[in-house]
């Protein structure tokens, strides 16, 4: 082989070999690049990771301090949160509650009646947002089988069934704000009994007097009498409110339901205030109904103390030489009662607040008012108690309309 | 005309004797105790009526309800319950046992209370 030819053939190969140099040196420089490219992406997931793990870490912190129990559970009501409140409401750990069905600890109660997980945990297909299902003071019985009292909210997001969540559970201990208020409805039923016997007494010897010396007596001093009786009056029927009041909140009011004639039972409680009216200077009217009315089915006790808490009320709010009026209505299933008075009226903002406890119109009225704040609050109890509604239609300067409603049953009913 | 005799007990000494006179002054023969013990002896004289007040010292109303309705010499003797408590579940637990009435004192003036004993026993008659 001639030698110029095997030098062509070197110079080829070195030039062969510097092209691959080239390639390999370009694939390691791309390399490298991706090399570092890759760390990058490492490290940003590397920090990533450690910011979800602080999140959650924040959100696990922020549960626990949370100071009422929270416990999320999944589409199949299985715990999924079970934050540090819920370990103490409850009594059992989370390590032992995760992944448990609710149902089997936490048992959840209203006046000894089971409230199934499907009804105060309720897990929708639709993409509902917010509070499903809100009850205050309902009992949790805890491992221990202690009885607590808790308001319970449950509330769902709508991003909830992607995620595997079904329900967030919330639940507020009132155990001891409930004792305080049996201590205090104690106390007022126990003061209000011991206030009923000298009542009872002042009462009756008055009454005996007044009978016994009507035809001895002065115009003032029968006139200073009658107001010591109707001050009397006005005391026992604070007290009875009071003693209503303590059975309204704890529930303990019954019912002694009677077929009525319930004309002749306001004939009789307007009988009663006729003094009282003849006293105040005021007129206080019955229209009788033209046709017999059917009767009704109410405790006549309870009603009438509604029909007499209404009434005092328009007495006490109705300037000398007003007017007091009741009539009937019905409506076929309802029998209405109303009460008109041309009195001073209620303020707007006033009327929804009327009917809550302790509520006494400010202002001009309150100055003349001698109420507890209690007479209304009881009537709607008692009235709602019988399935009918209560309402008041009133304007300023120009007096107020109470009325209310009782079912007629028939005899069939 | 032989006077119908009606046995009270009832420790309030201002309301015992505001009803002893009331009942004395419409024509009934009154007997008196201030507590159950007492009350117990006198029912044995059988009277028309008794009129027993539920919070009584010593012995409770409702005790002495319940002997004066197990006793055969008392047994048949209505009774009636004066009383002052609110609470309507003793008030239905003295009807299970065997009062025939209840009067609520502070809702009731002396006379409203004699004429509703009057006509109680206008109807056994």
């Amino acid at each position: 082989m001639p030698k110029n030819v095997a030098s062509e053939e070197l110079i080829k190969e070195i030039k062969l070999l510097n092209d691959q140099k080239e390639t390999l040196d370009r694939s390691a420089k791309m390399l490298l690049e991706q090399d570092v490219e890759l760390h990058q992406a490492y490290s940003k997931l590397e920090e990533e990771k450690k910011s979800v793990s602080a999140e959650r870490n924040k959100l696990a912190l922020i549960l626990s301090g949370v100071t009422d129990a929270v416990i999320a559970v999944d589409l199949d009501h299985r715990i999924v949160t079970f934050n540090k409140a819920a370990e103490e409401l409850t009594g059992y750990p989370a390590s032992q509650a995760i992944g448990k069905p609710i149902s089997r600890l936490i048992k959840i109660s209203e006046k000894s009646k089971i409230i199934p997980k499907q009804t105060y945990c309720p897990i929708n297909t639709n993409t509902q947002e917010g509070i499903v299902f809100s009850k205050e003071g309902v009992q949790l019985i805890s491992a221990h089988g202690q009885k607590v009292f808790v308001n319970l909210v449950c509330g769902q997001i709508k991003e909830g069934r992607r995620a595997n969540l079904g329900g967030i559970i919330t639940l507020h201990d009132v155990t001891e704000e409930r004792q305080l208020e049996e201590m205090k409805l104690d106390f007022v039923s126990m003061a209000a009994h011991e206030l009923r016997t000298p009542l009872t007494a002042i009462r009756g010897y008055l009454s005996v007097f007044i009978e016994e010396n009507k035809n001895k007596l002065g115009e003032e001093q029968k006139m200073f009498l009658n107001r010591i009786s109707i001050s009397t009056e006005q005391l026992i029927a604070l007290v009875e409110n009071l003693l209503s009041v303590s059975h309204v909140e704890r529930s303990s009011l019954t019912l002694n339901v009677e077929r009525v004639n319930w004309p002749q039972i306001i004939k009789k409680v307007i009988n009663d205030l006729m003094i009282r009216a003849k006293e105040e200077q005021l007129k206080l009217i019955f229209t009788e109904p033209k046709k017999p009315f059917p009767k009704v089915e109410v405790d006549p006790l309870r009603i009438t103390e509604v029909l007499n808490n209404l009434l005092l009320n328009a007495l006490t709010y109705t300037p000398a030489k007003g007017k007091v009026q009741v009539w009937l209505e019905s409506d076929g299933n309802n029998l209405i009662t109303h009460i008109k008075d041309t009195g001073q009226g209620i303020p707007r903002e006033a009327l929804p607040h009327l009917f809550t406890k302790f509520f006494r119109v400010s202002g001009k009225l309150e100055q003349g008012s001698k109420g507890t704040g209690l007479g209304l609050y009881i009537a709607k109890a008692i009235v709602e108690m019988h399935g009918g509604k209560i309402w008041v239609e009133s304007k300023l300067g120009k007096g107020s309309t109470f009325s209310f409603s009782l079912p007629i049953k028939r005899a069939d009913g | 005309m032989v006077k119908k005799k009606i046995l009270l007990i009832e420790d309030e000494t201002f309301i015992r004797e505001l009803y002893i006179r009331s009942l004395t002054k419409e024509g009934f023969e009154v007997l008196a105790a201030s507590e159950g013990k007492t009350g117990l002896k006198l029912a044995k004289v059988k009277p028309d009526l008794i009129l027993l007040d539920i919070m009584l010292p010593k012995i409770h109303g409702l005790d002495v309800l319940k002997i004066l309705k197990t006793q055969p010499e008392t047994k048949e003797v209505p009774v009636m319950l004066l009383t002052n408590l609110g609470d309507e579940s003793i008030i239905k637990e003295t009807l299970r046992m065997g009062a025939v009435d209840y009067l609520v004192k502070v809702r009731l003036t002396p006379s409203q209370i004699v004429s509703r004993v009057a006509k109680f026993l206008k109807k056994l008659d």
